[in-house]
C-alpha cells in the first residue's frame, strides 16, 4: 500500500446527495477507477543510473479499494515449471489487493488470485507485514488529505480542477497535484535536489470497468494466509 | 581390641539398613524430562534475542540454565533432504529414527503422501510403520506427559510426541489420535496424555459447528467435547486456562486459537486473551508433576519460526524470548520441587535453523535491529551506493529492492527499521512469508539430573538425542 504523508484524517469534500430518508449525505462520485504509473530512478555514487517502472488498477467504490498489478503481454509468462506449491504460493505482487471498510469502520485487507479463483486472508495482526498499515486514508485517497492541506500552494499550471501542493527543504521534495472534484492525486513525487533520487506516481483517471472486480469474487475459494506458510 | 569393637558396631547398624536405597531414583537418572523446543531457533537468532533483551554480555536464561549446563551442536538434517522441515526433525529427537521431509514419527521407508485438505491420503498398510515416540514410551513406564505449545497442537513439532503419519498436514487426522476413545485414537497414549496445550480448535471441530464450534473436520466429530466426556478440563481462552487450578486437575486441554496461536509481541499489545507460553508451562507442570512417577513435558515456542519465515525479526526476538522466560519459569517452578534439579533434565533446543545472519562490524551496545554503526566512530556503515544497511539480513526472504533506498533507524511505519512490521532484506527474493530454513546445525543446553546432561555434548546427530533421554530416563 502506498502511504504519503502521513497524519490525521480530515472532512469529507464531495457533492451533497438527498437520500430517500431526506438525510443529507456527501457521496463521492464512484466508482473511481484509474492506473497508476510507478516510477523510481536512483543515481548511485558508482555513477549507475538504475530507473523501475510499473503499473497497478486503482478501483475504489464507496467502502472498497482494489489495487491490482497490471502485467503488459510482453511481460515473461510466470513459470510453474518445477516449482515447488509452496514458493509459488507466497508470491503476492501480482495478486490483487482488496479492501473493505465496514459500518464500524473495521478494516478488511485481503490478497485475491483471480488465476486461481482464491481469496487469501491473512489475520489483522498480519496486516502490517503484508503491506497494509490499517490506514483508510491514505489507503483511499493515496495521501493524506489533512497533511496535503498544509502544503504550500503552488502558482504552476495545472489541469482543471487540479492544484499543486509543495513540500519541499533545502534538499528534498515532494509535490502533489490533487484533483479536488474527484479528491484523488494526479500525481505525488518525491525526490533529492541534487538528481539522486527521484520516485513519481502519475494517476491517469479511466472509466470503471462494467463489472466490478470484487463482484466477481463470489464463488472463489478463501483460505487463511497462515494455511501456506510451513 | 577398640577397632574390632568399632567394626561390629558399624556391621551391626549396617544390618539395620533397608534393603533397597532411600532414593528410587539414582543420581543421574531422571525422574522428569522437559524438553524445550525453539522451532527454527538457530545460533544467529539466540544471539541476536541474547544482545536484544541482556547485551552482548548478558545471557539467555536458556544459555545459563542453572549454571551448570552443557552444550552440544546437532545436524538436523533429514532422510531425504539437506535442509530439514519441522516434521522428521523433531520426530528425529522424540524416537531416534531419521525420516523423510514431511513425515511425522515413522519408519524411513515411509513416502510422504498429501492428504486432502486436512484429511490423510496415508494408505493404512505398504507406507512404512509407526516408530515409538519418547512420550509414549515415558506413559507406558508411568509418566504423567504432556506438550504444550504456542503453534496449533497438531503442528509437525507437537504432533511429532503424539502422533504417527505419513504426511504433517494430515491436523484432522493427527487431531483424532489425541482423543482417548475416539476412532483414530493412537492406542500408545495408554490413558491418554495428560496435558495438551496451544492453538488449532479447527481440527477439533466440525465443518458442521455453527460460529465458535465451527471447525476444519469432516467426520462431524466435536473431539473438544469427546475430551471432556472422557474427563479432560477443557479450555478455550487465556483467562479461563489462569482459572483452572492445575494442583487438583488431572487431564487438561486448552486450545487458545482456531489456528495458531497469536504472536507475542501481538499477544500482549492488543491483550489478546490467550496465555502466555510462561502461564502454559507452569500450568503443565502442576498437572503432570503431580504424578509419583515423574513426567514427560514437550514446550515448543512455536512461532519463533513463523516469524523468521515472515523475515520479521521484531516478531522472532520477542517470541523468542517468551519461549526464553517459559524456560526460566521452568527452571525456578522445578528448583522449588526438587532442588539443585537432581532428578530433573531439562533439554532446550530447536529443530531446524533459518536463513537470517549478522552483518557485522557494528559498535558493542548497538541495537541489533538498528543499522550497522562503524565501531570505530559510531557512524553508519555503507554499501557500495553509499546507502547504510541493517545488521541482521536473510538469505531469502521478500524484501529485495531493485534499488536500495536509505534507512532510516525510527519506527514512525513499517519502512523504518525498528518498526513493529519491518522485514529485513534478503539477498535472494523469494515470496512472502516464503523465507527457507536454514541447513546449519543448531545448538542444544541441557542441565540438571546429574551426569545426565553431561551426555550431550559435542556434535551430534538429531537421532542421537532420543537415546540420550531414555538413558537419562534409565529406561
Amino acid at each position: 500500500m502506498n502511504n504519503y504523508l502521513a497524519g490525521k484524517s480530515s472532512f469529507i469534500k464531495c457533492a451533497l446527495v438527498i437520500t430517500t430518508s431526506f438525510f443529507a449525505q456527501c457521496v463521492l462520485a464512484a466508482p473511481l477507477s484509474a492506473i497508476m504509473t510507478f516510477e523510481s530512478m536512483t543515481m548511485t555514487s558508482e555513477g549507475v543510473k538504475k530507473q523501475t517502472q510499473f503499473q497497478e488498477k486503482f478501483i475504489r467504490d464507496a467502502n472498497v479499494v482494489w489495487t491490482e498489478r497490471v502485467l503488459t503481454k510482453t511481460a515473461p509468462q510466470h513459470s510453474h515449471a518445477g516449482e515447488e506449491d509452496h514458493e509459488h504460493d507466497l508470491n503476492f505482487a501480482t495478486a490483487a489487493k482488496w479492501l473493505v471498510k465496514d459500518n464500524n469502520n473495521q478494516i478488511t485487507f485481503r490478497f485475491v488470485r483471480n488465476n486461481e479463483k482464491k481469496i487469501i486472508e491473512p489475520r489483522t495482526t498480519e496486516y502490517g507485514t503484508l503491506g497494509f498499515n490499517g490506514e483508510w486514508e491514505t489507503a483511499y485517497y493515496l495521501v493524506n488529505r489533512d497533511a496535503l492541506k498544509k502544503m504550500t500552494v503552488l502558482k504552476q499550471e495545472a489541469p482543471k480542477g487540479a492544484t499543486w501542493y509543495e513540500k519541499k527543504n533545502t534538499e528534498e521534495f515532494t509535490r502533489v497535484l490533487w484533483d479536488e472534484a474527484n479528491q484523488v492525486p494526479l500525481s505525488i513525487e518525491s525526490g533529492r535536489f541534487d538528481g539522486t533520487i527521484d520516485n513519481k506516481i502519475t494517476l491517469a483517471i479511466a472509466a470503471a470497468p462494467a463489472k466490478l472486480p470484487w463482484n466477481a469474487v463470489a464463488n472463489y475459494q478463501t483460505i487463511a494466509y497462515e494455511d501456506l506458510l510451513d | 581390641m577398640k577397632k574390632l569393637l568399632i567394626n561390629t558396631l558399624l556391621l551391626s547398624s549396617a544390618a539395620l539398613l533397608p534393603a533397597i536405597a532411600p532414593s528410587a531414583f539414582a543420581a543421574g537418572e531422571a525422574k522428569n524430562v522437559i524438553f524445550f523446543l525453539g522451532d527454527g531457533m538457530g545460533p544467529t537468532t539466540v544471539t541476536a534475542a541474547r544482545i536484544y533483551k541482556y547485551k552482548e554480555e548478558g545471557e539467555l536464561n536458556m544459555e545459563k540454565l542453572d549454571g551448570k549446563t552443557r552444550t552440544a551442536r546437532v545436524k538436523t538434517y533429514s532422510n531425504d533432504a539437506q535442509t530439514t522441515d519441522s516434521a522428521p526433525s523433531m520426530a528425529a529427537y522424540m524416537t531416534g529414527v531419521k525420516m523423510n521431509n514431511e513425515v511425522l514419527s515413522m519408519s524411513p521407508d515411509t513416502k510422504a503422501i498429501k492428504p486432502t485438505g486436512a484429511d490423510s491420503n496415508c494408505p493404512a498398510t505398504g507406507n512404512g510403520t509407526p516408530v515409538d515416540t519418547i512420550l509414549e514410551i515415558a506413559k507406558a513406564k508411568g509418566k504423567a506427559v504432556g506438550a504444550v505449545s504456542t503453534a496449533r497442537i497438531t503442528h509437525a513439532t507437537p504432533a511429532a510426541t503424539y502422533s504417527h503419519i505419513c504426511h504433517r498436514d494430515a491436523e484432522n487426522n493427527i487431531a483424532a489420535q489425541a482423543i482417548v476413545g475416539g476412532a483414530g485414537y493412537n492406542a500408545k497414549l495408554g490413558t491418554g496424555l495428560d496435558v495438551l496445550l496451544g492453538g488449532g480448535r479447527d481440527y477439533f471441530l466440525p465443518t458442521t459447528g455453527v460460529g465458535a464450534a465451527k471447525g476444519k473436520r469432516t467426520d462431524g466429530r466435536d473431539l473438544t467435547a469427546e475430551a471432556v466426556t472422557q474427563g479432560y478440563t477443557y479450555v478455550n481462552s487465556g483467562s479461563a486456562l489462569s482459572a483452572v487450578d492445575g494442583k487438583t486437575t488431572n487431564k487438561l486441554f486448552g486450545l487458545f486459537n482456531a489456528s495458531h496461536m497469536e504472536y507475542e509481541l501481538d499477544r500482549v499489545k492488543k491483550s489478546i486473551d490467550e496465555p502466555s507460553l510462561t502461564t502454559m508451562t507452569l500450568k503443565a507442570i502442576d498437572v503432570l508433576g503431580k504424578n509419583s512417577g515423574g513426567f514427560f513435558l514437550m514446550v515448543e515456542g512455536g512461532r519463533i519460526d513463523h516469524a523468521l519465515h515472515g523475515t520479521n525479526a521484531k516478531r522472532v526476538m520477542e517470541d523468542t524470548i517468551a519461549f526464553d522466560d517459559a524456560i526460566k519459569a521452568a527452571l525456578d517452578e522445578m528448583q522449588k520441587r526438587d532442588p539443585g534439579l537432581a532428578n530433573t533434565l531439562i533439554v532446550v533446543t530447536a529443530d531446524h535453523d533459518h536463513t537470517m545472519t549478522f552483518n557485522g562490524y557494528g559498535k558493542r551496545g548497538s541495537d541489533v535491529l538498528g543499522t550497522v554503526k562503524n565501531y570505530k566512530d559510531g557512524k553508519e556503515l555503507l554499501d557500495v551506493n553509499g546507502k547504510n544497511y541493517t545488521a541482521l539480513v536473510f538469505g531469502n526472504g521478500p524484501n529485495r529492492p531493485a534499488t536500495r533506498a536509505t534507512l532510516v533507524e525510527g519506527n514512525a511505519d513499517a519502512t523504518q527499521v525498528l518498526h513493529d512490521d519491518y522485514l529485513q532484506e534478503a539477498a535472494v527474493k523469494v515470496g512472502l512469508g516464503g523465507e527457507s530454513h536454514g541447513g546449519g546445525d543448531v545448538m542444544l543446553f541441557a542441565t540438571g539430573a546429574g551426569a545426565a546432561s553431561k551426555t550431550f555434548k559435542g556434535t551430534i546427530d538429531n537421532t542421537k538425542v532420543f537415546g540420550l533421554l531414555t538413558s537419562a530416563f534409565g529406561f
